[in-house]
Order: structure tokens, then sequence, then C-alpha cells
């Protein structure tokens, strides 16, 4: 009986010695060479359509970095952070990003948007108005939610529905409008001014010209408008439109849509026909101006308005701009150097996508997160504090999304680029020209 | 019979307490290491007048005992030049053991030189004197925009690439990791 009971109490002995020699083997050390990279953690797959070569890459990699920089910044820090709405337990979730170049190229574009598809994003962030556009029926046609933050709206790029499409900054119309009513509020004299425009020749700028847009608007404010000028993708001369409109238009108020560089070029050649830039309001739009131009071409650009989406990084006060540079130190780079406006502006954007990304987690969760879901996610921002790169954020009208219609006007003086006005907003105006009711 | 069952649930008891403390070991991996880039070559794999294409190679060396995956954004220059970026696919390194992943930058000769002439305050001439001993050097045909006595008389820069890279590493040691350098071609 006694051998009996002693055998028992050894086989157990051994079954239990069996059991934890694979636990005492899993303390010594690393697993086995080949075991799997852990996948349980939670990601969503975020495309980025940049531009970093083109006619805007020397705008659009600024952008570019500064939104990549944010992102991979929040996933370095854990990701977003949620609370599921199942288990209200704070939970976090990886951007799983990836990114082309799309040279502002609307070919090129639509090529980016069926790999992005292919790969299974599920969410597309862009830069410009003509890649966007591009990319918009195919938005709605496959419900893949593509904002493209920075960049302008227009009927192209809001006719097809159902609407998985936004773009960041209102149309055209909104922009212009939002500088000139800025402009004739300081008019003095006692005539209607007389404004004109000047844009890169791209089709997301053509409304322009649509006569129930800026013309009427400008009428309708109580100017004259002078008309509206192109020059291609690369200019070396911009006389010929200048004299139009500022020579023989007699515009008060123009305004110049393009990249840094054509700025470089139209300031260039104001300065040498000699046109007097305390007479003739000179507005270049956000994607043709940051502090770069005052430091390049002080005396040409003495004098010549700006207007911005974000602040610039000589604001070190600012939140936003404190968090901008440790990235930037983070990322191994001298932040005196790699911050720009435009910079700025795209970590400031990496705040929406993130802050869009949330609310679709926290309404949902992770397991059931639909396409569909992140689009009402970007429709429902509301009061963002984007850490005081701007002001805060919230999304209009999900029938006809807005982001960003906040801008401040700067100007160059003695070669330092000095914000002038705090945060103006635009007033809504459809593509077609007809007001939105409220 | 009563002692024998006795001894034995005591043994169990006993074994599950000395058990405890390995327990409550998960398995865990070493500390990872960073994997190292090697950029072998960057040599062109079309030359034409408007445009070249240069095939980065670069090899990628996992340390660990274990497999990790990198994914890899890089910008490539010439000097202060930037002639192109990508991100490359995501790549899986087995444990110790390496990797090498070719790539494609197509640099258009128009769209250097309109970002050059944009960006810089020189006049034109200035822009493609700077640009056309590169694009020789690259082994570019000659332009349109270059006549010909100016190409005869162009001497080809000795094209010395870098890259500007960017690596997220993952692995089952735990969170993934960042690392951030520059590359020489054959360093």
């Amino acid at each position: 009986m006694k051998t009996k009971s002693t055998k028992w109490t050894l086989v157990v002995l051994l079954l239990l010695a069996a059991l934890l020699l694979p636990m005492v083997g899993a303390c010594k050390g690393a697993a086995p060479p080949g075991a799997a990279i852990p996948t349980a953690e939670k990601t969503v797959k975020v495309g980025l359509s940049l531009c970093y070569t083109g006619a805007l890459g020397t705008h659009g990699s600024h952008y570019a970095d500064g939104l990549r920089d944010y992102l991979a910044w929040v996933n370095k820090e854990g990701g977003i952070e949620y609370t599921d709405p199942v288990t209200r337990k704070t939970e976090r979730a990886m951007m799983d990003v990836i990114w082309e170049d799309n040279a502002y190229d609307p070919a090129k574009s639509v090529a980016i948007y069926k790999r992005f598809k292919g790969a299974g994003v599920q969410l597309i962030v862009g830069y410009g108005s003509t890649p966007g556009e591009a990319m918009a029926p195919s938005a709605s046609r496959d419900k893949i939610p593509v904002m493209e933050l920075y960049c302008y709206a227009s009927p192209a790029g809001y006719e097809p529905k159902p609407q998985y499409y936004a773009a960041g900054f209102g149309n055209v119309v909104e922009a212009y409008m939002a500088i000139a009513d800025w402009f004739m509020k300081n008019w003095k004299e006692n005539r209607p001014p007389r404004l004109a425009a000047m844009a890169l020749s791209v089709p997301s700028q053509k409304t322009l010209n649509n006569p129930s847009g800026v013309p009427a608007y400008v009428q309708k404010a109580g100017g004259v408008y002078v008309g509206t000028e192109w020059f291609p993708g690369v200019v070396t001369d911009t006389t010929v439109q200048l004299k139009r409109l500022v020579t023989d238009g007699q515009a008060d108020f123009l305004w110049v849509w393009g990249a840094v560089g054509h700025a470089i070029i139209v300031a260039k050649d104001l300065y040498r026909m000699g046109v007097d830039t305390n007479k003739v309001t000179v507005v270049m739009a956000a994607c043709a101006i940051d502090e770069s131009l005052a430091k390049a071409i002080p005396k040409e650009s003495e004098g010549i308005w700006g207007e911005d989406y974000a602040v610039t990084p000589r604001e070190v006060d600012i939140p936003g701009v404190k968090l901008a540079m440790e990235i930037a130190k983070w990322r191994g780079k001298d932040p005196d150097t790699y911050l720009t406006k435009t910079h700025l502006e795209g970590v400031m954007q990496g705040m929406i996508v993130c802050e869009g990304l949330k609310i679709a987690l926290e309404k949902v969760g992770h397991n059931a997160l639909t396409t569909t879901d992140i689009r009402d996610g970007f429709f429902s921002i509301k009061d963002l504090d984007v850490m005081g790169l701007s002001h805060p954020v919230t999304q209009r009208d999900p029938g006809y999304p807005c982001f960003c219609p906040w801008l401040r006007i700067s100007r160059c003086e003695n070669g330092k680029y000095v914000p002038k006005t705090g945060f103006v907003c635009y007033q809504p105006v459809i593509p077609e020209g007809r007001e939105i009711e409220k | 019979m009563k002692s024998s069952k006795y001894y034995t649930i005591i043994s169990v008891v006993l074994l599950s307490l000395l058990a405890l403390p390995i327990v409550g070991c998960a398995p865990k991996a070493a500390p990872a290491k960073d994997v190292s880039v090697e950029f072998m070559s960057g040599l062109p794999s079309f030359v034409g007048a408007e445009s070249v294409v240069i095939k980065p190679i670069f090899k990628i060396k996992n340390p660990n005992d274990y497999m990790v995956s990198v994914d890899i954004s890089y910008t490539l220059f010439f000097a202060d030049e930037t002639l192109g970026c990508s991100q490359l696919p995501k790549l899986y390194v087995p444990a110790n053991s390496e990797v090498v992943v070719n790539d494609s930058i197509v640099i258009s000769f128009m769209g250097w030189f309109s970002s050059d002439l944009l960006a810089a305050t020189v006049p034109m001439p200035q822009v493609l004197g700077k640009i056309l001993p590169i694009w020789k050097g690259l082994g570019g045909k000659q332009p349109a925009l270059a006549k010909n006595e100016q190409w005869e008389a162009t001497s080809p820069s000795k094209v010395v690439l870098t890259a500007d890279m960017a690596i997220h590493q993952r692995s089952q040691a735990g969170a993934g990791k960042d690392i951030f350098l520059k590359l020489q071609r054959g360093e």
C-alpha cells in the first residue's frame, strides 16, 4: 500500500516538473529565433499622399515633414489614446502610416490612391487641391475617407456623393474674400477699391474666374474686380500678368496663389516695376509665403503681406511650437533651420488626423471601426485645441466640410515676417457662389 | 494510507509554492539592438535627357536573436540638393541575418530645375550652371534646356549620394523604436 502511494506521489511530481520546465526555459532568455513580432496592438492604417516634388514641392515638403513627424511622434508616445465605448477602459491605437509623393500631379495621385486602397488603408490624408479632387470620385465609390487637409474645396471635389472627400480650407472664393474683406475694412479712399488675383494655373484655382464667385462677391462688398491672371508651374517672369493687373488695371489689392518660389518671382518683378507695396496691397496666399521669403529677398519682399493657417516657429512661447521643437530635436534636426510656418501647419493638421480617429474609436471601438466611422469622426470634430498653433478646430458642416477656416495676416518688415492680426474666419460660401443658409 | 495522501498533498502545495516565482516570469526577449543599414550603392538604372532613375540599394542587418520588422523612409541627397524621397515597403529581417532591398528614385530634370529655380534667388543660367555638372555626373544626357557648347564645357561632378533615413523598428522585445541615420553611399 505504501509503495502504491509513493508511486502516485512520484507521478504527480513528474507531471508538475514537466509543466514547470518550459516556464523555467522561457525565463532564461530570449524567445527562439524567428519568433513572431507581436501584432496584438490595435492599429489604423493611414495613407499619406504628400507633395515633395513638382511645382509645389518647395512648400509641400515642409508640410509633409511636419505631418509625418507629428504622427510618428504620437506613435512613439504610445498611439492615439481613447476610451473604449464598451469596456470604458482607456485604450491606445497606433497608426500604421504609409506615404507617397504625389508631385502635385492628378495622375500620380490616382495611382497612389489605388495602391493605398490595395494596401488596405482606412484613411487617406493628402496635400493639394488638384491631387485631392482626382481622388474624390473613387473615395465616394469605395467609401474610403480622403481628408485632403492642406487643400481648398472646389466643385470637382465636392460633387461626388456620398461625401467621403473633404478639403481643409473651404473654397478659393472664401479664402479670397476673407483677405479681401480685411482689406476693404481698412480702405480709406473715397472710391471703390480695385481688387485682382494671380494664381498658378491648376484646375482647382480656376473657380477664381467663376463670375458668380469672386467677381460677384467683390462687387457685393463694394469693390471692383479687375480680373485674374495665371502663370505656369515653371515661371521666370510675371511682368505681363502684373502689368495687366497692377499697371494697366490699377489694382489696389492683389492676391497671389502659388508656392514660395512663385512668390519670389512675383515680388522681384513688382520691385523691378517700381510698384509701391504701401500703395498696392499684395497678399501672398498661405502656400506662397513663409519666413523664408523675407529672409531670401528682404528688399523686394518689404511690405508684402501673407496669410497664415498657423503661427510661426518664432513664437516660441506657444505650446504647439514648443512641442514641434521637441519633435524636431527627437528627429535629430535643428529646430532653427528645420521648422517653418508651413511645417507647423503640418503639425497642426496632424492633430486633426489624430482627433478624427479618436472620435471614431470612441464611438465604435477598434474592432467595429469602419471607414465610414472614420469619416464621421472627422466630420464631428469640435473645439479641438491645437495647442495654440491656430484657432481651435471645429468642422463646420458634414455636407460641406471645412476644418481650418481661420486665417491670420502677417507682413514682411525689415527682413522678418511679422503677424499683424489675430485669426479671422472665412465667411462660408458654397462653390457656385451662393451663401449657405445658417 | 492517510499519511501518504497527506504527504502527497503537502508535496503538491510545496511544489506549487516553489513554482510561483517562475510562473510570474513571462517570456521576455533581451532589449532590442538597433538594426544597422549599409547604403550599398546608388547607381543609375536609367539615364535620359529628361529623367534619371537612381537605384539605391540598402543592406539591413539585424543583430538580434529574434526577427524584427522595419519601416524605412529616406531622402536622397547630393550635398545639399534633395534628389528625391521614398518609403520602402515593410521589411522583416530574420534573427542575426540581413536583407538587401532595392528602390527607385526618379529625378526629372525639369522638376529639379524648376524647384531650384523657384527656391533660389539666382537667375536661370546660374541654376543651370549648378545643376548641369551633377546631372552629367549622374549620367544624364544633354537636357533640352542646355545649349551644346554649355553642355560640352560642363565637367561632371563626382556624385556622392547621402541618405537621411528614418527607421521604425519593431520586434518581440516590446514597444517599437525609432532610429534616425545619415548614410553615405559605400559607408
